[in-house]
């Protein structure tokens, strides 16, 4: 992708969406932009509204991850809800917004696709009692949770292997059985989600690592 | 909230049940056109009359009129009725609107003209109801169009540049976001409306009774109630134009786009110009419309929930999000 030019962006998502505005950022080099988000089904059926206050990197755009901070308070600060006491929204689990930001993001669209379903997951929690395509569990759990969901992978030795061979960048024969799940055909097996992975970031998979291989050792000493 | 869903199901209704589709190849029958006749006659009495539909009495109570509204008379404004058939003339401010339907005549093409009549008059009824809820009248009806005035003597000026603007924007809301997609749908393309407002101050406008005995109308004189057809004729596509005097009542540049050409030359060195209105933030930042996911407006009137809302059209959208909490 491309550098864009956040100016034009921003230009651009303001005349298309009217109850946004940019006003004098609290934190230095970033753009900030205040409004109403009007949380609307299929239907067109009103849920609810919120004030927010949206935080984009000047610098590193479009290569960032907005901050969006619910000013309205309308949302309980606990975690459950998946904010923070100050209102800082925890959109997405960090690797895939990791990869968001990898790739490079429009500010439309990322409005549309993350800042704007998150606010309407709200309601379907409010309304249903759970989120409409679930949630992450907190902390560790939820970096388990979520190797478990995009690689299939549960166990941890078959994580930190895994991890280890994209890290490292190693090498295997595409038709060799495979050395990190045993099954026949490493091309068919591990070798994608090793590619992968690589979407996410050396930094994060790094972090990821040494969060797995702490488990792995804490389970070693429970287990004697 | 949707304002107009009454006007738009009638439409749908008839478009849905027309016959001239089905029977393209051999043409339609007596017996097909009077079926459809009696279908068409059942079905525009389902179209709100006096009786306000419960979402038009939430709207008309949102905006602090009554919910019952008298719908005014044609032809003769209410403040101005005693100038009929006289020599008299009067000077006073007004708004002169004027609002129509184009491409409409493409409707004669794929349904009876029964049918075009009922889409006609669901358009112009929704339109008429607009202007009455925003305190204007309606001076005359010219097939799918209305010329309308705002303003008269118990009001103020500035109130009643903002209630024309809120009513031809609520008119082009429905033409657009209620329509023009479903028209699509069945083969009609670029259905749209286009608008021209402006305002005469009280000297540039001669109130009269313009015509012969009966055969007249109380009516007016003004370069700016026959500048507004003219600025109609201008506007894009559900564009709504306005004159200089209606952007210097409501001071706020950012609704106002100058058009490069004037809409007018005075022929001593001044000129009057055009201005495209911005009507969707006009609706948005006045509270008459929120925006979905898409920046797409719904009317509404309050920022309650809808008690008919359900869990089940809010998922595609909710199930993009998948929350993670990792603060302290």
């Amino acid at each position: 992708m491309t550098k864009t030019n956040l100016n034009y962006d921003i230009d651009s998502f303001l005349s298309k969406y009217y109850s946004f505005k940019e006003v004098d950022s609290p934190k230095p080099g970033y753009l900030a932009l205040k409004g109403k988000i009007s949380v609307l089904d299929k239907k067109g059926k009103l849920w609810g509204q919120f004030e927010i206050l949206i935080l984009i990197n000047k610098i590193e755009y479009p290569y960032t991850i907005p901050i969006v901070i619910e000013k309205t308070q309308i949302i309980d600060r606990d975690w459950d809800f998946h904010i923070s006491k100050e209102g800082v929204c925890c959109l997405d689990i960090p690797h895939q917004l990791l990869k968001r930001k990898r790739r490079g993001i429009t500010f439309e669209e990322f409005y549309r696709n993350v800042i704007y379903p998150f606010f309407a997951n709200y309601h379907y929690k409010e309304s249903t009692g759970e989120y409409a395509n679930g949630e992450y569990k907190h902390h560790f759990e939820g970096i388990a949770q979520f190797y478990q969901e995009e690689f299939d992978l549960e166990n941890l030795e078959d994580i930190v292997a895994l991890l280890e061979t994209s890290i490292g960048g190693i090498k295997h024969q595409p038709n060799i059985e495979c050395p990190l799940c045993g099954k026949p055909k490493y091309k068919k097996c591990c070798r994608k989600k090793v590619y992968s992975l690589k979407g996410y970031g050396m930094q994060q998979l790094k972090i990821d690592l040494v969060l797995f291989r702490q488990q792995l050792l804490k389970r070693k000493k429970v287990l004697g | 909230m949707n304002l107009f869903e009454d006007y738009k199901n009638v439409i749908k209704k008839a478009v849905e049940n027309d016959p001239t589709k089905s029977n393209k190849i051999y043409g339609l029958s007596e017996p097909m056109l009077e079926s459809n006749r009696e279908h068409l006659k059942l079905l525009r009495n389902e179209l709100p009359g006096r009786e306000l539909s419960r979402e038009m009495k939430l709207f008309a109570k949102g905006m602090g009129v009554k919910e019952t509204f008298d719908y005014q008379p044609l032809g003769s404004h209410p403040d101005f009725t005693y100038l009929k058939a006289t020599d008299l003339v009067e000077e006073h401010w007004i708004i002169s609107g004027f609002i129509d339907v184009k491409k409409s005549t493409k409707l004669f093409n794929n349904f009876t003209k029964g049918t075009v009549r009922l889409i006609t008059e669901s358009i112009i009824r929704a339109s008429i109801f607009a202007v009455n809820l925003c305190g204007g009248y309606v001076h005359r009806i010219q097939g799918d169009g209305l010329m309308v005035y705002f303003g008269g003597k118990n009001i103020e000026k500035l109130k009643a540049v903002e209630d024309a603007l809120k009513s031809f924007s609520m008119i082009s809301y429905f033409v657009k976001n209620d329509l023009k997609d479903f028209f699509e749908d069945n083969g009609i393309q670029d259905i749209h409306t286009r608008a021209g407002l402006d305002l005469g101050h009280s000297k540039q406008v001669d109130w009269f009774y313009s015509g012969i005995g009966e055969s007249g109308e109380v009516t007016t004189c003004s370069l700016h109630t026959s500048l507004a057809p003219k600025m109609q004729s201008n506007a894009k596509n559900s564009g709504i134009v306005v004159g200089h005097n209606v952007t210097t009542q409501l001071r706020k540049d950012k609704y106002f786009e100058q058009r490069s050409k004037e809409i007018h030359d005075y022929e001593d060195g001044r000129k009057y110009y055009q201005y495209n209105f911005d009507w969707e933030r006009y609706l948005v930042d006045n509270n008459l419309a929120v925006q979905n996911d898409m920046g797409v407006l719904v009317l509404t009137i309050n920022t309650l929930p809808d008690p008919n809302r359900n869990s089940r059209d809010l998922y595609p959208i909710a199930s993009k999000s998948k929350p993670y909490f990792n603060y302290d």
